[in-house]
């Protein structure tokens, strides 16, 4: 039995749309968005301003020292390994969102327009390997990619190879894979809810008009995905740039990345306002990337895709 | 179908089984080598053994994480799926602070996780409150996951027909019993889904944690000790103990939602709407 | 403002005295005086941004006016939200709850009401079988037709026997055929039950079809209320002659108490009006099923006006013809004639139109209110 539904009616129009809003007061609302706006405003914006304040400070050994300073910034830009540091980790986050996206735009197309049936299905299919724990899934890596691993195993036994390969595991090589596929889904999934979005008449006039995939892809699933895009290039990015777990876990040495300097002032250390200061750059360089993705794409919309 | 689709069709298709297999390697592995009869952690395979499931099941320390993330998990779903619902109704109307409101809610998703616990620990310790599971952990991930809530609940609610919450008013009911029969009931299942998401977000975190936990632990928290210290076959059987219990809440959890029921009416499945 | 106070004697049902919206500085609703009659059948008719659904929301009570008061019965309802009042609206979007069935949707506001189990059930059904849905009361509601819900949204209002229903464009969602249907359906249902109704509408042929007086409405103004046959044959404005029906519209000056002079010098008679002023510029329209062509055997009656006109089309319309032409003066002019009469006319050649000097409408075309 077809079911002859009206279409949802205009927000703007004033004729079809009745609720009670033009009777009763705004009040509720406020009411409404007070417990997200204090939580937000007392434990993220107060927490984040003072943690900029105390790096303008020193910490000594009975607490801050009460005078205003710089000191933290110019050891940052005086000291060469935190500036290194700091730009492998940009370097490493870039490659890792670059590869994730290139991987899931077909993933998601796949999942988009070709399932058809049991979307689902696949889609828990996609996610299982993401229930394992977060630490454990770069934990994982560690048996695959190791001198007497799996995958050198595997070669060794084979005949492939005489030596196992010691360039796969405790490098920033190991940290770009393991990093790739510990964030694939942030990857897949905002570039997902993009493609799915993109009605089927569109692809199909493209073809219509004698367009091959790649000036589909081009003309069409780009420009059109490019909220999804945009979310996932910023998902991905933030996540990587402030990666701890895994450059800790498969980095060895020379895969040591930003978040774990950080993390290390708060160790024995203990050295807050100089943790604070890594703290705010890398807040800093994450907010200009942030800041330049969104020139092209506000950022509204590429989280509250109606 | 043209030829053309059907090259397409199969590529993307041989394409997403490459990835899905990259996915599930690890996970593979990992399930393998936890039978392994060996201290190391990786190859070479030894023997076929259940003690690492046996330890893991009867590991105190890893339980106790484990019912500590569960008691964590099932708090914050709640409270964030809370908060969301409340700024997603309040989106409703046009109200002066919106767009301030949003930009605080993205903030913290485009803010690495490590810099918000850093500055969140500063504040704690600052401050000298107790920093413990219910206090600075629960509050750490429900600044996490309230914009995941609300990102997941407000395309539902605005997308509600407000015609007919106006029609259960013009009928009678006062807002709120409006609200409880009328909207609640169809924007039940994103409520549902930002519950289970927020769950899962809270569960699986682990940065944020580190920097905001008290005494106790999560089982990110305590696998991680172990990774450091002691790595053997068990951690990966915990995590699969951990996953499997995850499968199987997720596996009853849908097959309760697939029976749809309607209000005076025998319940309809999926299949006939 | 032609509103006409209603008599004391009469009961009435609905009232809007000197109601005022604004939305900020914009004004929607400009001094509305409007008096329902117990069991009428009103319709409120304009384009759209006329006001009209703002003024239905303001008697639900979605709205607050800015000025005015609202009358329900005698009393003043102005304050109540509107799950005090006891008016039900039956919406455009049939606004049906998707997850209740259809016997839960009409029951509705009776349990809010907290109306006995045993008395609900035979007032549901009482209303499924006065819109003749009886046999779908545990039906989901998207699984049926527009026509359908529309009629269970019907019966959601009327079960609680509300003073006034309130209708907003309620069949503008559905195909002609069944649009048509459904109107001769809510005019049975009316009739049946007698219960006020407020319909609004911007589809002028379904005012006139169905109800008992029409408010014309237009920019937040009524430009008249009245039947449909007075606002027809006698429109207030020239806008409310526009609206309705069609016309032809022709400008010239006016002359001697009675005439207007066209650009060519053809003399047209109207009605002797007081109040235009002579050489002043007037409009003045005719309807088109009002011309006839006349042969030249007819000699030219005193209470008609004569024309001479070059037919340019003549458009086969099923059980009418549309006869396209210009006068002789330059505007264009068309006439209406029933199929089986031969059209006495042909493309390209000229002819002579006639038609009664009463059915001219004349209107000043500085303030465009009646003369006459």
């Amino acid at each position: 039995m077809p079911a002859m539904t009206a279409p949802l009616p205009e927000r703007n129009s004033s004729g079809a749309v009745h609720s009670a809003t033009g009777f009763t007061t705004g009040i509720t609302s406020y009411l409404q968005l007070s417990p997200l706006v204090i939580l937000m405003f007392v434990f993220a914006v107060v927490p984040l301003l003072g943690m900029l304040a105390i790096t303008f400070f020193k910490s000594g050994i009975f607490g801050l020292e009460p005078h205003l300073t710089v000191a933290n910034y110019l050891k940052f830009l005086g000291e060469g390994t935190y500036i290194r540091v700091l730009i492998k980790s940009m370097r490493i986050a870039f490659i890792v969102t670059a590869t994730t996206i290139v991987i899931s735009y077909p993933v998601a197309f796949w999942l988009a327009k070709v399932v058809t049936r049991h979307k689902l299905l696949f889609l828990i299919i996609l996610f299982v390997p993401y229930w394992v724990n977060y630490v454990i899934r770069s934990y994982a890596w560690l048996p695959l990619l190791g001198n007497s691993g799996i995958i050198n195993t595997f070669l060794i036994a084979s005949g492939i190879i005489d030596q196992p390969l010691s360039w796969m595991l405790y490098n920033e090589f190991s940290v770009i894979l393991v990093l790739v596929y510990v964030f694939l889904p942030f990857g897949i999934v905002p570039l997902y809810l993009s493609i799915d979005r993109i009605s089927n008449d569109l692809l199909q006039a493209s073809a219509d008009l004698d367009a091959t995939p790649i000036m589909t892809f081009v003309h069409v699933i780009l420009p059109l995905s490019m909220p999804g895009l945009a979310g996932s290039f910023l998902t991905v990015f933030v996540l990587t740039i402030g990666a701890y777990v895994t450059p800790k876990l498969v980095g060895g040495t020379s895969g040591i990345m930003f978040g774990n300097l950080i993390a290390d002032q708060f160790g024995i250390t203990y050295n807050w306002t100089w943790g604070a200061t890594l703290a705010v750059i890398l807040a800093c360089v994450t907010g200009a990337v942030v800041w330049l993705v969104s020139r092209r794409v506000p950022i509204t919309k590429v989280f509250v895709q109606e | 179908m043209t030829a053309q689709q059907n090259l397409t069709r199969i590529v993307f298709t041989i394409v997403a089984a490459v990835v899905l297999s990259f996915l599930y390697v690890p996970v593979l592995t990992l399930i393998i080598l936890s039978f392994n009869d060996s201290v190391g952690i990786s190859l070479p395979w030894v023997g076929f053994t259940l003690r690492w499931y046996g330890e893991a099941l009867a590991n105190f320390g890893a339980f106790n994480a484990f019912v500590n993330s569960v008691k964590l998990g099932i708090c914050v779903g709640i409270i964030s799926t809370l908060i969301g619902l409340l700024t997603a109704l309040a989106f409703r109307r046009a109200i002066a602070g919106k767009s301030l409101v949003l930009a605080s809610l993205l903030i913290p998703l485009l803010i690495p996780g490590i810099v918000l616990a850093v500055a969140q620990a500063v504040l704690w310790n600052v401050a000298g409150w107790t920093m413990n599971l219910w206090t600075s952990t629960l509050i750490g991930h429900l600044i996490y996951t309230s914009p995941f809530a609300f990102l997941t609940i407000f395309p539902r609610v605005h997308r509600f027909d407000p015609n007919i919450e106006a029609a259960a008013m013009d009928l009678g009911a006062l807002p709120l019993v409006a609200f409880w029969t009328i909207v609640l009931p169809q924007i039940a299942p994103g409520l549902v889904a930002s519950f289970l998401f927020c769950f899962t977000l809270s569960f699986d975190e682990f940065v944020r944690t580190l920097f905001l936990i008290g005494s106790q632990n999560t089982l990110p928290i305590y696998l991680w000790s172990i990774i450091l210290n002691n790595p053997s076959p068990q951690t990966s059987a915990i995590a699969i103990l951990s996953m499997t219990f995850s499968l199987v809440m997720v596996a009853t959890g849908s097959m309760l939602l697939r029976q749809r029921r309607l209000i005076g009416h025998s319940s309809i499945t999926e299949a006939e709407s | 403002m032609t509103a006409v106070p209603t008599k004391p004697t009469e009961q009435t049902d609905l009232e809007l005295i000197g109601v005022h919206k604004r939305f900020g500085t914009k004004p929607v609703l400009t001094d509305i005086n409007v008096a329902v009659r117990q069991g009428e059948f009103l319709a409120i008719l304009g384009p759209s941004g006329s006001g009209k659904s703002t003024l239905l929301k303001i008697v639900a009570g979605f709205e607050r006016q800015s000025t005015g008061i609202v009358t329900l019965r005698g009393a003043d309802v102005s304050d109540l939200p509107p799950y005090r009042r006891n008016v039900n609206t039956v919406f455009q979007s049939y606004a049906l709850f998707p997850h209740m069935s259809v016997f839960e949707n009409v029951a509705y506001g009776l349990r809010r009401k907290g109306v006995k189990s045993t008395v609900l059930r035979t007032r549901v059904d009482e209303a499924l079988e006065l819109v003749n849905l009886s046999r779908f009361a545990e039906r989901a509601p998207e699984t049926l037709s527009g026509g359908e819900q529309q009629r269970v949204a019907i019966a959601r209002a009327l079960v609680n026997r509300p003073a006034v229903l309130l209708l907003d464009e309620p069949l503008s969602a559905l195909d002609l055929k069944i649009r048509r249907r459904m109107q001769q359906e809510l005019k049975r249902i009316h009739e049946d039950v007698g219960t006020t109704f407020l319909y609004v509408t911007h589809d002028q042929e379904e005012a006139l079809v169905l109800a008992d007086r029409i408010a014309v409405m237009r920019s937040g103004h009524c430009e008249q209320i009245g039947t449909g046959a007075e606002i027809y044959h006698h429109p207030a404005t020239r806008f409310v002659a526009d609206f309705i029906g069609e016309t032809n519209w022709f400008s010239g000056v006016f002359d001697n108490g009675a005439d207007i002079i066209m650009r060519d010098g053809t003399r047209l008679r109207t009605r002797a009006t007081q109040g235009v002023a002579n050489n002043t510029r007037v409009a003045v329209g005719v309807r088109p099923e009002r011309i006839r062509i006349a042969t030249d055997r007819e000699s030219c009656r005193p209470d008609e006006n004569r024309i001479s006109a070059m037919i340019n089309k003549i458009v086969f319309q099923g059980s009418s013809l549309r006869i396209e032409g210009r006068t002789s003066w330059g505007d264009p002019i068309e006439l209406m004639q029933q199929t089986d009469r031969d059209a006495a006319a042909e493309p390209g050649k000229s002819a002579t139109l006639a038609w009664d000097v009463s059915a001219m409408l004349l209107f000043q075309v500085t303030d465009e209110r009646s003369a006459s």
